[in-house]
């Protein structure tokens, strides 16, 4: 049984970009959208034209979780199922086309380009890890967070799991359709939910979450019920309010 | 597994590429013809995918993902590894890396003009690039005594430039210096550094001014990249699985250490190291301690620390 202290959190979806956007859709959820990324109005417009959609969401909900001395001071850990797929579609039809690459596409199709962007802009020189893991990318990125902070000596972490509808060459596969971020800043300690979780029998998980794990966990967090079970094809976890 | 149980197994991967070559194919194809390559699945092309196919073929149900971090991947596995360990989430974990050639990184590395027209010449001042490999390597970590242990990983961010390291070398000092912190190893104790070494000429220099500020110039080190090529994301773990080899060569005393092949023509511009010639070896008489350099676009940094006891 792990257990994490949630010290805060945040999140954005289009149309959903406040604490209360998502207090009231945790409520009553309603359909998300696909389309649209945060404006980053605290980075310098350069740096912004460099972040694609998804470096948005994440670097949005990264500095919207974190107290301004945190974004530099947190070991971190991005977390992202497909990652830049769409820029590594596209890379991968200029081959087929015998088109040249540029340096700019490929650097920034890379899995940790949004830790890379993070901590560039936040000027943070903490360990840095970018993680996937399929459906499951959710729980393993809190359980590489509370392994970066055995790496770290203890503290809090910052973890931030983000993704976007696959591209249109992929739309026959698996995806979750919606473009989302949620940060968590999580610690062993401190004030906050305490969340234990543990592994879950095959048959206690459902069938097809709605939504994606990350936001179906905080949508249960902010709400009354004692427990929730989360995964996908017979693994996942049992996530308890301590 | 049959002895701690498939749910104490944790596999922890890091890949750079994952199944970029088959996805090529894919897209190709799609474009040829209107339709994927049938046999593709998304999944192939997913970083995950390497960790869920490793599972799924060992029997493992602990956790599992995949790191990927550019060239720190799968020495950033290892480090996660350990840490899952210490945290009692599993009593064994498959960790390491594996990469394959494709035309999107060999592409993409020529965008960056990073490849060298001939084989890599690390830290010569004649080194023009990088030489592209392939491969993977894996360990299986247990907490059990004796045997070569990983003592020690650190891990920094360069927080400097998505393509480019920092040229003072800042964030690989701090993650080699948290390494040997972690492993509570002096750096004149060290016997032994693989180098993460590509031969490009900003890896090296910044490489080499990090190295001398901690070890001076008498540290015995290398690059093995010049045997290989550089395996990218698995590199880490190919590199680390050098150095575990090397430290079971340990015979009567003297360690044989990897040699670092180049032209021998040092650059000046740059702290001298005392790199490792062929046939080298070194008197270690107590236990030794040799670290693993691997550093990944996007100021990615991890250094890793492995511990020996003397051979009976």
């Amino acid at each position: 049984m792990l257990s994490v202290v949630v010290r805060r959190w945040a999140a954005w979806t289009p149309g959903l970009e406040r604490l209360d956007d998502w207090e009231r859709w945790c409520r009553v959820p309603t359909a998300l959208g696909a389309e649209g990324a945060p404006a980053l109005p605290f980075l310098p417009p350069l740096f912004r034209r460099r972040c694609s959609r998804l470096s948005r969401l994440m670097l949005h909900a990264a500095y919207a979780a974190c107290e301004p001395d945190d974004v530099s001071a947190l070991p971190a850990v991005f977390a992202s199922r497909f990652g830049e797929l769409g820029l590594t579609v596209s890379l991968l039809e200029s081959l087929a086309r015998k088109e040249p690459l540029t340096a700019s596409g490929f650097t920034h199709s890379v899995h940790n380009t949004q830790i890379g962007l993070f901590s560039i802009a936040a000027k943070n020189r903490r360990m840095a890890s970018a993680l996937a893991a399929g459906a499951e990318t959710f729980p393993y990125a809190v359980i590489e967070a509370l392994a970066s902070i055995e790496r770290a000596g203890g503290g809090p972490a910052l973890v931030v799991i983000g993704d976007e509808p696959l591209p249109a060459a992929l739309e026959a596969f698996e995806g979750d359709g919606i473009a989302y971020a949620l940060a968590l800043v999580i610690a062993r300690a401190g004030d906050g939910p305490r969340v234990r979780f543990a592994p879950a029998a095959a048959a206690e998980i459902p069938a097809e979450p709605r939504w994606p794990q990350a936001l179906e966990f905080l949508r249960w967090l902010l709400s009354d019920e004692p427990s929730i079970t989360l995964g996908a094809s017979g693994r996942g976890f049992t996530w308890t309010r301590a | 597994m049959d002895v701690v149980g498939p749910e104490r197994v944790a596999v922890v991967m890091g890949t750079s590429t994952s199944g970029a070559a088959e996805a090529e194919y894919a897209i190709a194809h799609d474009l040829r013809t209107g339709a994927l390559a049938p046999e593709f699945d998304c999944v192939q092309l997913e970083h995950g995918g390497l960790t869920q196919f490793l599972a799924a073929c060992t029997g493992a149900r602990g956790p599992a993902y995949t790191l990927s971090t550019a060239c720190s991947s799968a020495a950033k596995a290892l480090a996660s590894a350990r840490a899952l360990l210490a945290l009692d989430l599993c009593d064994a974990v498959v960790a390491g890396g594996a990469d394959s050639l494709c035309g999107l990184t060999a592409n993409g590395f020529h965008a960056l003009q990073a490849i060298a027209d001939e084989p890599s010449n690390p830290f010569s001042v004649n080194r023009k690039g990088l030489t592209l490999g392939e491969g993977a390597a894996a360990f299986l970590l247990t907490r059990d005594a004796g045997g070569i242990q990983l003592v020690g990983a650190g891990e920094a961010s360069d927080a400097f430039h998505m393509s480019a390291p920092e040229p003072e070398g800042t964030g690989a000092e701090t993650a080699m210096r948290a390494a040997l912190e972690d492993a509570g190893v002096a750096p004149g104790e060290l016997s032994y550094l693989n180098l993460h070494g590509t031969g490009t000429p900003l890896n090296d220099a910044m490489e080499s001014r990090a190295v001398h500020k901690i070890f001076g110039g008498d540290i015995a080190c290398s690059s093995t990249k010049p045997l290989v090529g550089h395996t990218l994301g698995a590199s880490g773990a190919v590199e680390l699985g050098f150095c575990w080899v090397m430290l079971t060569r340990w015979r009567d005393g003297l360690l044989p250490l990897l040699p670092h092949r180049w032209d021998g023509l040092a650059d000046p511009a740059l702290p001298s190291l005392r790199f490792v010639r062929v046939g080298e070896q070194l008197k270690v008489a107590t236990r030794a301690f040799v670290m693993s350099n691997s550093f990944g676009f996007g100021g990615n940094n991890c250094a890793l620390l492995l511990a020996a006891e003397p051979p009976c």
